[in-house]
């Protein structure tokens, strides 16, 4: 069954006679049943044939538009696979050239320095862990000497004892004073 | 299909791309300071250096050189005139926490008067010849061949103290102390380290509350050295000829003299301790040979 379109496409056919005798007639029927495709027909068998025209198959107008179909799907696919690989390549390249952590970065005299950098905290922490097992230490002398003093009141040598540690206390103290300054 | 044509030369070059990455990242490359001051023969210098190595040096010029490198995120400071002058490093950026490192050389003049402070660094000076302190928390310090006032202060960096002149004043906590010929006047001082006291000492006192204390008495002609110690081992090396005159005490402690005492006229040494062991021994005849 022909629609108008179609009947259009073909009409060039009939006109110039190109087309076989059953397209023909299925022209004809389709010009029979429609007004509009009637009055083309007759408009274009009336009218001067132009000179030389060239004898177009009447599924010329289909087929160029199934090949344009056709060539659309494949540089939509191709499009689409080149920026798929596009993007691959970039995202590979960018991991590869991702910034590295490391040592370099934060200290250059590490291999100069006898302490090394994960070692580092901060002046006031170091100090203050560093010398709290002093403190310790001398808190237990200051207590062995207290309870000495308590069996001996007034014994020189240990007054003296327990006086170089309050001493030892006091610059121990000012020292972790002056490294958190 | 111009895509297409990229990509695959983006995944062509990559190989030699990656070979280039994957190898070791060289280190930063610091520039090497060298800044060089005009100075008074005894310019008054403070320095910071928290973290890193400071290494002075001392010359008979009018002048302060500084050479070395800093770290990434340190940066250099310093200012002054002729008669003081203060520099270090400090953080880059404000609140870093991390401490400020470099790695310096300096030479000031031989009569310069020096003030250094550090976290955890090593620090090593020789030649001064004016006064010297020197406060360190951790990391070592080391000062050979210096005169006048000397004061060092430490919680946990090893001491180490050669051929000094003057008054040498040593305060540590529990990192050993080593002195080595101060012919001057010593105080040491130290909570849990020890202390090791070799060489000509005219007058020294040592005080610990649990380090041990080793005295070289070979050589203490007309010298005076008091120990006092809480809990320290007490160990004094005596020579066979010229033996020191000992008087030792401890509470508790053991008090071991395999040697008799000698006379004041090779030095006096006085050891008091509350309960640790004190012991006299004998140098070894290699040992006084070395010596």
């Amino acid at each position: 069954m022909m629609n108008c379109e179609t009947f259009r496409l073909s009409l060039d056919a009939y006109r110039t006679v190109t087309l076989d005798d059953e397209r023909s007639a299925v022209v004809e029927a389709h010009a029979a049943e429609c007004t509009s495709c009637e009055a083309l027909l007759e408009q274009a068998t009336t009218g001067l044939l132009p000179p030389f025209a060239p004898a177009l198959p009447v599924t010329l107008r289909a087929q160029v538009l199934q090949a344009v179909a056709e060539r659309r799907r494949a540089r939509r696919t191709r499009v689409w696979a080149g920026a798929g690989v596009a993007i691959a390549a970039v995202a590979l390249v960018a991991i590869m050239f991702r910034p590295i952590p490391g040592p370099s970065q934060p200290m250059v005299v590490a291999d100069t320095m006898s302490v090394p950098v994960s070692e580092l905290g901060t002046a006031s922490m170091s100090a203050e862990e560093v010398a709290r097992s002093e403190f310790r230490a001398l808190e237990d002398a200051a207590g062995e000497l207290q309870a000495a003093l308590a069996r001996a009141p007034g014994d020189a040598q240990l007054v003296a004892f327990l006086r170089s540690i309050d001493d030892q206390r006091a610059a121990l103290r000012r020292q972790v004073q002056d490294a958190r300054s | 299909m111009r895509c297409a044509a990229a990509a695959l030369a983006l995944l062509v070059a990559t190989p030699a791309l990656s070979a280039q990455v994957t190898k070791p990242v060289p280190a930063l490359p610091v520039p090497d300071h060298l800044r060089e001051f005009h100075a008074s023969p005894t310019v008054s210098m403070r320095v910071y250096v928290p973290a890193g190595r400071l290494i002075i040096r001392t010359w008979d010029r009018d002048s302060i050189s500084v050479r070395g490198t800093h770290g990434a995120a340190s940066a250099m400071f310093g200012g002054g005139d002729r008669e003081h002058v203060k520099f270090g490093v400090e953080p880059l950026r404000t609140g870093d926490a991390r401490l400020a490192s470099a790695d310096l050389q300096v030479t000031v003049p031989r009569r310069a008067r020096l003030w250094v402070k550090a976290t955890v660094a090593t620090i090593d000076v020789t030649g001064s010849g004016g006064e010297l302190e020197v406060y360190a928390v951790g990391g070592s310090i080391t000062v050979r061949q210096a005169s006048g006032v000397i004061s060092i202060e430490s919680i946990d960096a090893p001491v180490q103290v050669d051929s000094v002149r003057g008054d040498l004043r040593v305060r540590g906590g529990k990192a050993p102390i080593v002195v080595r010929e101060a012919s001057g006047t010593a105080s040491i001082t130290t909570v849990s380290g020890s202390v090791t006291l070799i060489g000509h000492a005219p007058e020294s006192r040592i005080e610990t509350i649990g380090g041990d204390i080793l005295l070289d008495a070979t050589r203490l002609a007309g010298a005076l050295v008091d120990l006092q110690t809480h809990a320290g081992a007490i160990r004094i090396t005596t020579g066979t000829e010229a033996r020191p005159l000992l008087d030792l005490s401890s509470r508790t402690g053991a008090v071991t003299t395999p040697v008799p005492t000698g006379l004041a006229a090779n030095g006096r040494v006085l050891a008091r301790s509350f309960r640790g062991t004190i012991t006299v021994a004998p140098a070894a005849p290699a040992h006084r040979k070395g010596q």
